[in-house]
C-alpha cells in the first residue's frame, strides 16, 4: 500500500462520524448522532446529536461544527478530493444548537453509507479557521478516541488516548502506528514481541499460524481484480474474441497462484462479500458466464469472430511493475501463446499505466478496484458513460481509468447502452434496497455478458496480532476496531 | 596558482553543472508518462478535480515555461515544492537529513579504516593463507547484494537470536543505547559492500607498490618491514585509492535507499524513493540536486587532498 495513504489510516481514530457501520457491515448505526434522522421529506434529513461530545481541544460538538464539516469539503474553492463523493449533499445547516439538516440535492441511496465514512469527518469550526487547512491538516482535531500527539514522516504516528471520549475511555493508552516498507520485516517485529499487530504476506502465512502467541484473521479487502480488454480496438473490440478468453484459461488456477489462499473469486465484477450480504443470484452466475477452461470452445468461438488463423497483431498486455498482477498477465500470455497468438507482457510504472488506460493505449491489461459494500461502488466507478458526467471527457481521455470502453464501441446499439448508463446512475439514487438489488442484478447479468473484464480474484488481506491484545475484533466494515460500540481492547500482561 | 584560486575556480564551475544536472532531471521527469495529480488521484478520479489541481500546481502550463518558474525559483534558494505532501523539499530533506547521514558517516567510519587495514595487511600477506582468507571475505562482501544481507542478519540477530530489533530509526540525542542498537544491523549491511570494496582496491594498489625497486632498496636498508609498509609505501600507495574513496561516497547514497526501506528507517533515500514512484517533481529535482551538490564536493574535495598527499601536486 502507499506509504501515505496507510499514514493517513490513523485518522479513523482522530475523527468521528455521524454514523457508523456495525462490525458486520450489515447495519449502519447512528455514532455521533444520537438517533436515526428524521426524514422531512425525501432530500431532507434532520440529524439530532449527542449532547456533551466534546473536541480534542475541549470545545463542544455542535451543529455549527457539522455544517462547517461538510460545508467546506463542499466548497470548490478548497478544491478538497472529498468532494466527489459528497457531491449529492446540496447544503447542510444547523437549526439549533444540536440538530443539523442535509439538504440533498437528490434522493441518494448511500447517503447514510457516507456519512459513516472519512470523507465525513466532523472537524471543529473554530479551531479548523483558526489553524487553516495547512496547520490544521499536521496538527488534527477531531472529536475521536484517540488524539494526535506526533508525526514522524516515514516513521510511524503517536495517538495518545483520549479520556473524556464520549462512548468511554479506550483502555489502550497509547497507539503508534509504525511504518515498516517491508512485510517480512513487519513479520519479524510482530513475532519478536516489538509491534502488537502487522499484516502477514502471502508466503509466511503457515509460520504466522504456527506461532503459538499470535492471532490471525484473514480479512476481505472489498475489492475485485481481473483482466480487462481495450473494447475500443481490434480484436477485443469484438464480444466473441473477450469471451473466448473466458474459457482458454483456468481461472481457479490463476488465482491460487496469485493470491493462493488470500483470494477468493468474485463474480459480477464485485467480491463474494458484496454478492452474499446482497443476496445476489452469484452461484448462477457463476454456471452461466465463469465456465470451466475448454480451449477448443475458446477456438471455436476464436473462429466464429473471424479470427480462425489469429490475430494479425501482436497483442499487447500491460500489468503494473507487481509479481502477483504480472504473473495473471502471464498465464494468459502463455495459453494465448498455447493457440499460436502472440502477446508481450509490458511490466509498466503507475504513471504509465494510468496513462495508457486514459488514453485506450493497450489491447488487455490487470485491474484492480476496491468499490466497498454497496453494489454501486463498482458499477458507478467502472461501468458507467463517463461522457455523461457533467463536463464529459477531457480531451483525448478515451476512458479516465474506468471500463466503460465498452460505450465507444459500436457493438451494442447506441440506446442499449444508454440505457445501461441510465440504470446504473438510476440505481444510486433510490432508497428502496429491493429495488435497487433488482437493477444491480440486471445491470451485473448484462456486463458479465459483455465480458470487458473477466472477474479473476478479491483479495483477502491477513491481519495478525498478539494474544496480549485482548477483546479485539477487528472486520472489513469497522472504521475504529479498537474502541467502538462494540468492543473496547485492552492488553493484557501475557 | 594557489590552492585558494584552485578552489574557487573549482566552486565556480560546480554551478554550470548544477544547471545541467537540474536541466536533464527537469526534462526527464517530464518525459515520464502521467503526471503526479493523475497519480494522486488514482484509478476513476473526478475530471474536474484533476484539471483544478492541475491548475492549482501550473502542470498544465508550456513545459518551458513551467522550466523557467522552476529555474527562477531555484536561483531564489528555492529547490522545490512537493505536491503530494505539500510541503517544501528543504524542509522534507532537512527532517530526513539525520538518519541518512549517520547511517551513512558511520558506515563510512567503520568501512574506511577496516578497509585500509585489511587490505594492508593482505598485501603483506601476499599469496599467503592472510591474504586468500581476505581475499575471500572481500569477494563475498562484494558480491552480497545489500538487501539479502540485510535480511538474512534481521532474520538471524532480530528473530532467531532475538537480540538486536528488526527495524526503526531512535534519534542519538532521544535514547543512544536504543539509537545505537537501532543502527547495528543497517551499518553492518552498508559498510560490508563498502569495506570490501575498498579493501580491494588498497590491497591491488599495495602490492603493486611493494613489487616497486624503491621497496627493494629500502629493505636491503634493513629498514622495519612495518615502516616500509606504513611509511613509505602505504603513502604512495594512497594516491589512487583517494579517487575511488571520494567516488564510493555516492555509492553509499544509492545504498542508502535500500538499507533505509529493510529497516524502515526515515531518510533521505526514502523520500527519494516514494517521490519517485508518485512521480513527484519537487522531491526528484530538489533530491538530485542535493546529490549532486554533495557528489560534487566530494570530487572536490578529493582533487585538494592529492595536493597533500603528493607535494608533486601543482594546480594549474
Amino acid at each position: 500500500m502507499n506509504e501515505l495513504a496507510w499514514a493517513n489510516s490513523f485518522l479513523h481514530y482522530v475523527f468521528d462520524t455521524l454514523m457508523t457501520v456495525s462490525p458486520d457491515g450489515g447495519e449502519i448505526v447512528p455514532h455521533l448522532a444520537e438517533s436515526e434522522p428524521t426524514e422531512v421529506d425525501e432530500t431532507t434529513f434532520d440529524f439530532k446529536l449527542r449532547e456533551g461530545v466534546m473536541f480534542h481541544n475541549g470545545t463542544e460538538l455542535t451543529a455549527e461544527d457539522v455544517a462547517y464539516s461538510f460545508n467546506w469539503v463542499l466548497n470548490p474553492d478548497n478544491a478538497s478530493p472529498n468532494r466527489a463523493a459528497v457531491s449529492f449533499i446540496d447544503s447542510v445547516e444547523a437549526t439549533d444548537t444540536y440538530t443539523v439538516r442535509f439538504n440533498l440535492k437528490y434522493p441518494y441511496a448511500l447517503f447514510k453509507l457516507t456519512l459513516a465514512g472519512m470523507n465525513a469527518a466532523i472537524v471543529p469550526q473554530g479551531a479548523a479557521e483558526e489553524m487553516g487547512p495547512e496547520e490544521f491538516g499536521n496538527n488534527p482535531i477531531g472529536t475521536g478516541p484517540f488524539q494526535f500527539a506526533e508525526h514522524e514522516s516515514a516513521s510511524h504516528v503517536l495517538l495518545e488516548r483520549y479520556t473524556d471520549y464520549f462512548l468511554e475511555a479506550p483502555n489502550i493508552e497509547e497507539y503508534r502506528m509504525r511504518i515498516v516498507p517491508e512485510p517480512q520485516v513487519q513479520f519479524v517485529e510482530l513475532a519478536t514481541g516489538e509491534l502488537h499487530e502487522a499484516s502477514v504476506p502471502k508466503n509466511l502465512i503457515q509460520k504466522a499460524r504456527d506461532e503459538s502467541n499470535i492471532t490471525t484473521k484473514t480479512i476481505s479487502q472489498l475489492d475485485y481484480n481481473g483482466l480487462m480488454f481495450n473494447a475500443m480496438r481490434e480484436p477485443f473490440n469484438n464480444r466473441k474474441v473477450r469471451e473466448a478468453m473466458q474459457y482458454l484459461v483456468d481461472y481457479d488456477d490463476m488465482l491460487q497462484t496469485t493470491k493462493g489462499e488470500l483470494g477468493s473469486r468474485s463474480y459480477g465484477f464485485m467480491p463474494k462479500s458484496v454478492n452474499e450480504g446482497w443476496d445476489l443470484p452469484w452461484e448462477e452466475w457463476d454456471d452461466q458466464y465463469y465456465p470451466e477452461r475448454d480451449p477448443e470452445r475458446a477456438q471455436e468461438l476464436l473462429e466464429e469472430a473471424g479470427y480462425g488463423d489469429g490475430f494479425d497483431k501482436t497483442i499487447h498486455m500491460s500489468s503494473l511493475a507487481s509479481a502477483q498482477f504480472k504473473n495473471m498477465a502471464v498465464m494468459l500470455q502463455n495459453e494465448l501463446n498455447n493457440i499460436g497468438i502472440d502477446s508481450e507482457v509490458q511490466e509498466v510504472t503507475i504513471g504509465q499505466w494510468l496513462n495508457d488506460l486514459d488514453t485506450g493505449e493497450f489491447d488487455v491489461t490487470i485491474y484492480g478496484w476496491a468499490g466497498g459494500q454497496d453494489p454501486d461502488g463498482f458499477f458507478y466507478y467502472l461501468f458507467r458513460d463517463l461522457r455523461n458526467d457533467e463536463g464529459g471527457l477531457s480531451e483525448g481521455i478515451a476512458g479516465n481509468a474506468s471500463a466503460s470502453f465498452l460505450y465507444q464501441n459500436d457493438e451494442v446499439s447506441d440506446s442499449r447502452m444508454q440505457e445501461v448508463d441510465e440504470k446504473i446512475r438510476r440505481a444510486r439514487r433510490i432508497q428502496d434496497r429491493e429495488e435497487r438489488r433488482e437493477l444491480y442484478i440486471d445491470l451485473a447479468e448484462f456486463w458479465q455478458g459483455q465480458y470487458p473484464h473477466i472477474p479473476v480474484y478479491s483479495e483477502q488481506s491477513m491481519l495478525a496480532w498478539r494474544n496480549s491484545v485482548e477483546n479485539y475484533e477487528p472486520t472489513a466494515f469497522l472504521e475504529q476496531p479498537l474502541i467502538n460500540q462494540w468492543n473496547n481492547a485492552y492488553l493484557s500482561d501475557g | 596558482m594557489s590552492i585558494y584560486r584552485y578552489s574557487a575556480r573549482r566552486i565556480l564551475q560546480i554551478i554550470p553543472v548544477l544547471l545541467g544536472v537540474f536541466s536533464l532531471t527537469f526534462v526527464m521527469v517530464h518525459a515520464l508518462p502521467g503526471n503526479p495529480v493523475r497519480i494522486y488521484l488514482g484509478l476513476n478520479p473526478s475530471q474536474s478535480l484533476e484539471q483544478e489541481l492541475l491548475a492549482e500546481y501550473g502542470f498544465n502550463q508550456p513545459l518551458w515555461k513551467q522550466y523557467l518558474d522552476y529555474l527562477w525559483r531555484l536561483l531564489h534558494g528555492n529547490i522545490g515544492e512537493s505536491f503530494v505532501r505539500k510541503e517544501p523539499v528543504s524542509e522534507l530533506m532537512l527532517a530526513r537529513l539525520g538518519p541518512t547521514v549517520t547511517l551513512m558517516g558511520l558506515s563510512y567510519a567503520i568501512a574506511l579504516p577496516s578497509a585500509l587495514l585489511l587490505g594492508v595487511y593482505a598485501a603483506a600477506t601476499h599469496n599467503e593463507l592472510g591474504d586468500h582468507v581476505s581475499r575471500f571475505f572481500g569477494l563475498a562482501g562484494l558480491s552480497t547484494p545489500n538487501f539479502w544481507l540485510g535480511l538474512m542478519l534481521i532474520f538471524i540477530m532480530a528473530y532467531q537470536f532475538d537480540v538486536l530489533p528488526a527495524s526503526g530509526y531512535v534519534p542519538f540525542t532521544q535514547d543512544p543505547v536504543a539509537s545505537i542498537k537501532h543502527l547495528i544491523l543497517p551499518v553492518i549491511t552498508l559498510a560490508t559492500a563498502q569495506t570490501a570494496t575498498l579493501m580491494r582496491m588498497t590491497r591491488s594498489s599495495m602490492v603493486e607498490e611493494l613489487s616497486k625497486d624503491y621497496v627493494q632498496t629500502a629493505r636491503a636498508y634493513g629498514l622495519p618491514e612495518r615502516r616500509i609498509l606504513l611509511k613509505h609505501a602505504f603513502r604512495n600507495a594512497l594516491l589512487p585509492l583517494v579517487t575511488i574513496i571520494g567516488l564510493q561516497l555516492s555509492f553509499l547514497l544509492d545504498g542508502s535507499v535500500v538499507i533505509e526501506q529493510i529497516f524502515a528507517i526515515p531518510g533521505m533515500g526514502r523520500l527519494g524513493y516514494n517521490g519517485l514512484l508518485q512521480q513527484d517533481y519537487g522531491v526528484i529535482i530538489g533530491l538530485n540536486i542535493f546529490f549532486a551538490i554533495l557528489f560534487l564536493i566530494g570530487v572536490l574535495i578529493t582533487d585538494l587532498a592529492y595536493a597533500y598527499i603528493d607535494p608533486r601536486i601543482r594546480y594549474d
